[in-house]
């Protein structure tokens, strides 16, 4: 079985007020395009509420770094009370939404995708061996790489809701 | 272990729950696939008794398409409705009765690799064409066939939330394969 390990954990995003959410949903989804991911679009939930609408999405795009390595990450959002809003900015009117935000980034590093040292026992106990102690200096940079993909990703959101941030390196 | 046959298309969940035109939809969705050259068929059509809450309903649509002598596409579309009652509302001066209830939209699909079975005969014809499929046409067979199906089914993913008008819609993918339908 292709190992799948958990790399970041929960990072969460929260965010109260006045934002474009199909910008932010295109925001989200040119920066897979840009960075060569896969989409996955999980879920894409929506409810018509008296309060406003509710909506679910969560993403798995994924990208095969090598031959070996998958990048796999997972963004959960849930939108809450979402309302239509129009205001006035330099004389445009813009229809925004104004709402509750809630975000969970998690990421994944998957090896062996193709299951080629899977076939066998004697393979399978190779794969650990060789991962565990030969092969950890190429562990630890594939997990930078997925990591500083998900850093990379929140800071995108982060700018594009226009919050406080930092800048983040692994 | 032998390459699979049927590459299988992860499910893509669309839930709705508010007001729309379920029969626009219904429509939406077979002019797509008729448009894109899928053979269509409706092959579930399950009505429930109503409830005071309202109807339930489940369809399944398929869609097939021999893209070449050698693999095959299929969509698969599964609607499930609940609480599904008629309302009448007047737009822009037009009557028009649309349907609220509580949806689930299922996408999912698969390439079905040597769909004629042509390499089925036999033994020594299926392992010609495991090492084919492994060996030498693995990269077309993921990259091209699989690719364009994926991506085919996020254009109907997209055209269904689009005509719902939800608030996550869009595609920056639109152009991946490199046509406007």
């Amino acid at each position: 079985m292709a190992e799948k390990k958990l790399v970041v954990d929960q990072m969460k995003l929260n965010y109260e007020g006045i934002f474009d959410l199909n910008g932010l949903y295109r925001t989200i989804d040119a920066w897979f395009y840009e960075k060569g991911y896969d989409r996955y679009e999980q879920k894409n939930y929506e409810q018509v509420l008296p309060t406003g609408k509710d909506i679910e999405i969560e993403l798995l795009p994924w990208k095969k770094t090598t031959d070996y390595f998958k990048n796999i990450l997972r963004i959960r959002m849930k939108f809450v009370n979402v309302k239509d809003v129009e205001i006035e900015k330099q004389g445009v009117k813009l229809k925004l939404q104004q709402g509750r935000i809630m975000m969970i980034f998690d990421a994944y590093l998957e090896s062996d995708y193709e299951h080629k040292w899977d076939e066998k026992p004697m393979f399978f106990f190779i794969r650990t061996l060789f991962d565990k102690y030969i092969f950890k200096g190429y562990f630890a940079k594939a997990e930078k790489w997925v990591i500083n993909d998900l850093f990379d990703i929140h800071g995108r959101i982060q700018r594009f809701l226009n919050l406080y941030r930092y800048e983040k390196h692994v | 272990m032998a390459y699979p046959t049927k590459l299988v298309i992860e499910k893509h969940f669309i839930r709705y729950k508010g007001l729309f035109d379920f029969d626009g939809l219904y429509n939406l969705i077979v002019q797509w696939m008729k448009a894109q050259g899928y053979y269509f068929e409706e092959t579930k059509y399950k009505h429930k008794v109503p409830l005071p809450t309202g109807a339930e309903q489940e369809i399944t649509f398929k869609g097939s398409k021999d893209v070449t002598e050698f693999y095959q596409h299929n969509i698969v579309v599964d609607f499930h409705l609940w609480d599904m009652t008629e309302v009448e509302v007047e737009l822009a001066g037009v009557k028009k009765t649309l349907t609220s209830a509580r949806m689930e939209i299922v996408l999912s699909g698969n390439l079905n690799i040597d769909y004629e079975k042509r390499f089925e005969k036999n033994v020594f014809w299926q392992n010609i064409r495991d090492f084919f499929m492994k060996y030498i046409i693995k990269e077309d067979i993921e990259s091209t066939w699989y690719d364009e199906l994926r991506y085919r089914i996020y254009k109907l993913h997209d055209a269904i939330k689009q005509y719902l008008d939800m608030q996550a819609k869009g595609n920056e993918y639109a152009g991946y394969l490199g046509d406007n339908e």
